[in-house]
């Protein structure tokens, strides 16, 4: 029957191009070189696995016009500590990462590379300047193809579902192929690339990235040409659940969003409803509070209390200059507090995420390491002499304001797929600015104040309350309030911990608040009897050199705090933030490096940090 | 055509009868001529065709759209998106379907396929995913598996490992300096004692205290490539070493146990060195299988001429 031979040869097609990327033909788990007895046991009070949630290679139309010349397995073996050949040069990490989602645009989705290849049709059409060695050339065959997917109208020669399928089926084989249960964890992943325009052709990001816990996944790919709408991703992510394995999505870049990402009405322009509260919480538990374009957390104009609010900020738009309208619908600190008006009025919390981070670089590499980054945006930001120079760019922020960010730091038994990704279903899970900063939190109607103290603290934290991403019980009404245990473990290649904070966001009727509390902090400093605040750390940053020294700050931080203002009438959101002291911005380590002025947009210096998912307290018992 | 025979016998027709046997003697000597004959073949063989041709013609016009086909659509769909499509989408997979075969038919029928890369790329690919496999490698006997792990050893490499623990102490008492004399201190103490195990002589250390046969890059994530990650697999056993620093502060170390890099015996690791044997016979018989089919064509090298 004809038909079935054209599916035949497809299905040929596709395994020989599989079999072209891997060299091996193996499509099933490696069994693990570790012996029974070399794999770590697992752990039940869970130990701290760190990795990249968002990475795009050149599979991504965008990444393949900036030249990346990565591809998924290149991605699993940098973040394994495996050498890895970028743009030409040799990247390697110091230390590997614990698991790893590649997350290619679901647009055009492996498209691109074809028009090089002189046996496809697309590299006889006008797509394939893209490849052409003229700059002038090459940008104008960009700027079409991205006018084209932030308006959401697919070109049809670049859209046909054959190269999403077959590029889909590598992303799955390199996914399969390196994943080592007990050793090192992979997820298969893509980006849902949704970018609505608002008037005057400005992109409002409401993205998201797609994780899937199994291999059981759909044959094709959910894109922004399919739908922009996040309430139709969720059909997708619903049927995907019936017919196969777990899927999350996890939005990002609320900062680029314009206000939308937490927006009161639907994308639609309907007021959220309960249902809709409790459809976005079921199929988003996390949120990306940091990357590489930026962090959401917070802005200075936000929250004129925070000291260390001005922090990698991104205040345009993607792929715009137009600069971000974010008074409302955009940082992470507001929504929650928005979420509980809302809970108040209809009875659900659209905005209760947990929190990770991630770096949405579009290298192929997730090269967090503030002291070994090679740039991440391809041809567009790998020449120091350009990034250090350039103050502007035709894609909003110029490279200089792209962040070595971030990671995600989920707390699971072992390093498998199962285990991390319920740690990403019940929100205990933390991101940071890159650094492998550990840290706990846990919260409790009645824990004891030397909680920390003692000898096997971990497992009463557990039996005595709950984890970071929880609800806290139901207490006593009338009760004191709520008794919270942070502590915090530097990254031992990195700066010393400054300080632990608390963060509150609470509302009553209608109205939210926020407020900081030092909680434990390094050395003797006292708070300031005004404020109330810990005064800053100090600063060891050597300028010339580009380094710092850990004479100042502590390898580990710890505290138990009673919440003093505690009122059991308002809603209220509790997380943690751990500071570290002031080391180089990767922008001052290239000035050095290069021997280059530096550039100062960023700042020479920050203050790397971990944020926690909140614990939660809601007046009506649950 | 058709022969008429001229009917005679009226009077009117005595003339026209002798006439008419002229005639009909004229009709005899054509009706015997064989290149009449051949004509009136070659006339038969020319309607014959024609009249095959529409049929054939007609056949190849036609596009049947079955049951069978129409139900592969729908589990298609299904699979895809979770749930059936509706009566319009299925009418339009329908007509993608039958726009697609006309183009098909039509490319066939100009020879699209001969001369065309990609075609033959396609085809070449689909016989060799065909033919991959076919041979079912048997289970080996164990002078084969021995001699294969023999001669393979290096691919089963296991990394080193060590077995330790240690004692911390924190700079955030009191200081770099002043944690490493604690170390020190510490060390003159255990050195007049038998004790193998003594973390309470230091600080509480977060993570492990004891690490049980870890390989160098399990050290490498929870200490960050510091000096204590290599002192670990370099220092002798059962003895305890340092003052030697990580990201943390300063240590003592002892280890108890090391296994340097080595081969496991092969009763230990039986399955996997089944297992790449099988691979390896699989990788040995396909390429045999298409030796043997590219033994049968003769290769001109044209161009070397």
């Amino acid at each position: 029957m004809k038909t079935s031979l054209a599916y035949l040869v497809s299905a040929g097609l596709l395994f020989s191009l599989a079999a072209c990327t891997n060299k091996s033909s193996k499509l099933t788990p490696e069994a693990t070189s570790q012996s029974a007895s070399n794999r770590r046991p697992a752990n039940p009070l869970r130990n701290a696995y760190f990795g990249d949630t968002h990475l795009h290679t050149g599979l991504s139309f965008d990444a393949y016009i900036l030249r990346t010349n990565t591809r998924p397995n290149d991605s699993y073996a940098y973040a394994k500590g495996q050498p890895v050949n970028y743009l030409g040069k040799t990247e390697q990490r110091k230390v590997p990462l614990d698991f790893l989602a590649v997350t290619d645009h679901a647009e055009y989705l492996g498209a691109l590379p074809m028009t090089a290849d002189p046996n496809s049709p697309l590299s006889k059409t006008d797509w394939a300047k893209i490849n052409d060695n003229d700059p002038a050339v090459s940008a104008a065959a960009f700027k079409k193809i991205i006018t084209g997917v932030l308006s959401g109208r697919a070109d049809a020669q670049l859209n046909d579902p054959a190269y999403s399928k077959a590029a889909w089926q590598q992303v799955i084989d390199a996914a399969e192929k390196n994943y080592e249960p007990g050793k090192f964890t992979t997820f298969i992943g893509f980006e849902w690339t949704s970018a609505p325009l608002a008037e005057g052709k400005k992109p409002q990001n409401l993205h998201r990235c797609i994780i899937f816990r199994g291999s059981k996944v759909p044959p094709a790919v959910y894109s922004a040409f399919d739908s922009p709408d996040p309430e139709l991703l969720w059909t997708y992510l619903e049927n995907a659940r019936k017919t196969g394995d777990d899927v999350i999505a996890i939005p990002h870049n609320g900062n680029a969003s314009n206000g939308l990402m937490f927006d009161t009405k639907t994308l639609t322009g309907k007021p959220i409803t309960r249902d809709y509260a409790e459809r976005r919480m079921a199929n988003e538990p996390l949120v990306e509070i940091a990357q590489g374009k930026g962090q959401s957390e917070t802005h200075p104009l936000l929250s004129p209390n925070d000291e260390f609010a001005r922090f990698e900020l991104w205040e345009t738009l993607v792929g715009s200059p137009a600069r971000a309208n974010f008074k409302t619908g955009s940082y992470v600190r507001q929504a929650y507090g928005v979420g509980q008006e809302l809970q108040e009025k209809i009875g659900a919390n659209p905005f209760k995420y947990g929190v990770e981070a991630a770096t949405d670089f579009h290298s192929g590499i997730s090269s967090t390491e503030e002291d070994n980054y090679p740039g991440s945006h391809g041809n567009q930001d790998n020449d120091p002499k350009l990034v250090l120079s350039q103050r502007e760019s035709i894609g909003g922020e110029p490279p200089i304001t792209v962040g070595v960010e971030g990671l995600t730091g989920a707390w699971a038994e072992e390093n498998t797929r199962e285990s991390i990704f319920a740690a990403f279903k019940r929100k205990e899970t933390f991101g940071t600015s890159g650094n492998r900063i550990q840290v706990r939190f846990f919260g409790s109607w009645n824990y004891p104040a030397d909680l920390i103290k003692q000898s096997n603290w971990v497992k009463a934290a557990y039996v005595g309350g709950v984890p970071m991403g929880s609800d806290l019980p139901a207490g006593a009404s009338g009760a004191k309030g709520p008794v919270f245990a942070v502590w915090a473990l530097k990254d031992p290649r990195m700066g010393n911990l400054d300080r632990i904070q608390i963060i509150k966001v609470w509302t009553k009727n209608g109205n939210s608040h926020e407020k900081i509390f030092d909680v434990a902090w390094s050395g003797d400093r006292k708070p300031d009897p005004k404020t109330g605040k810990v005064p800053a750390v100090g600063n060891t940053v050597d300028l010339k050199t580009a380094t710092f020294t850990n004479t100042i700050g502590a390898t580990e931080l710890s505290g138990v705090w009673t919440d003093p203002e505690f009122d059991p009438q308002s809603y209220a959101t509790y997380y943690a933030r751990v500071l570290e002291i002031p080391t180089p911005r990767w922008s001052t380590i290239w000035a050095v490096k290069y021997n280059l002025p530096l550039n100062d947009k960023m700042g020479n210096t920050i203050q790397e940090r971990a944020w926690t998912s909140p614990i939660w307290y809601s007046p009506t018992p649950k | 055509m058709s022969f008429t025979f001229i009917r005679t016998g009226h009077p009117e027709a005595a003339v026209a009868g002798k006439s008419a046997r002229r005639i009909r003697s004229v009709v005899r000597r054509i009706v015997r001529e064989p290149l009449v004959h051949f004509l009136l073949l070659g006339v038969l063989i020319f309607v014959a065709s024609a009249l095959s041709t529409k049929h054939r013609d007609n056949a190849a016009q036609r596009i049947v759209i079955d049951k069978k086909l129409v139900v592969h659509f729908i589990t298609l769909y299904e699979a895809q998106m979770g749930m059936p499509p509706s009566r319009s989408q299925l009418d339009g997979m329908i007509d993608d379907y039958v726009r697609e075969e006309v183009q098909f038919r039509e490319a066939k029928r100009m020879g699209l396929d001969t001369d065309d890369e990609i075609v033959r790329r396609r085809l070449a690919s689909k016989f060799a995913f065909l033919q991959r496999d076919l041979v079912a490698v048997p289970e080996p006997p164990a002078e084969e598996l021995q001699h294969y792990y023999d001669s393979h050893s290096n691919d089963f490499l296991q990394p080193a490992s060590v077995t330790f623990t240690h004692i911390y102490f924190s700079p955030d008492h009191g200081g770099d300096a002043v944690a490493y004399s604690r170390a020190e201190q510490a060390l003159t103490k255990l050195q007049s004692r038998a004790v193998t195990r003594a973390p309470e002589l230091g600080d509480r250390f977060p993570l492990q205290t004891d690490y049980g046969d870890v390989q160098r890059l399990d050290l490498l994530q929870q200490f960050g490539g510091s000096p204590i990650v290599e002192k670990a697999f370099v220092t002798p056993t059962k003895q305890w070493a340092g003052p030697v620093r990580s990201g943390y502060g300063w240590h003592l170390v002892y280890v108890s146990h090391r296994e340097e890099a080595s081969v496991p015996p092969l009763k230990q690791i039986q399955d996997k060195v089944r297992a790449a044997y099988v691979e390896d016979m699989k990788e040995k018989a396909n390429k045999a299988k298409y030796d043997a089919l590219a033994k049968e064509y003769v290769v001109e090298r044209a161009y070397l001429r």
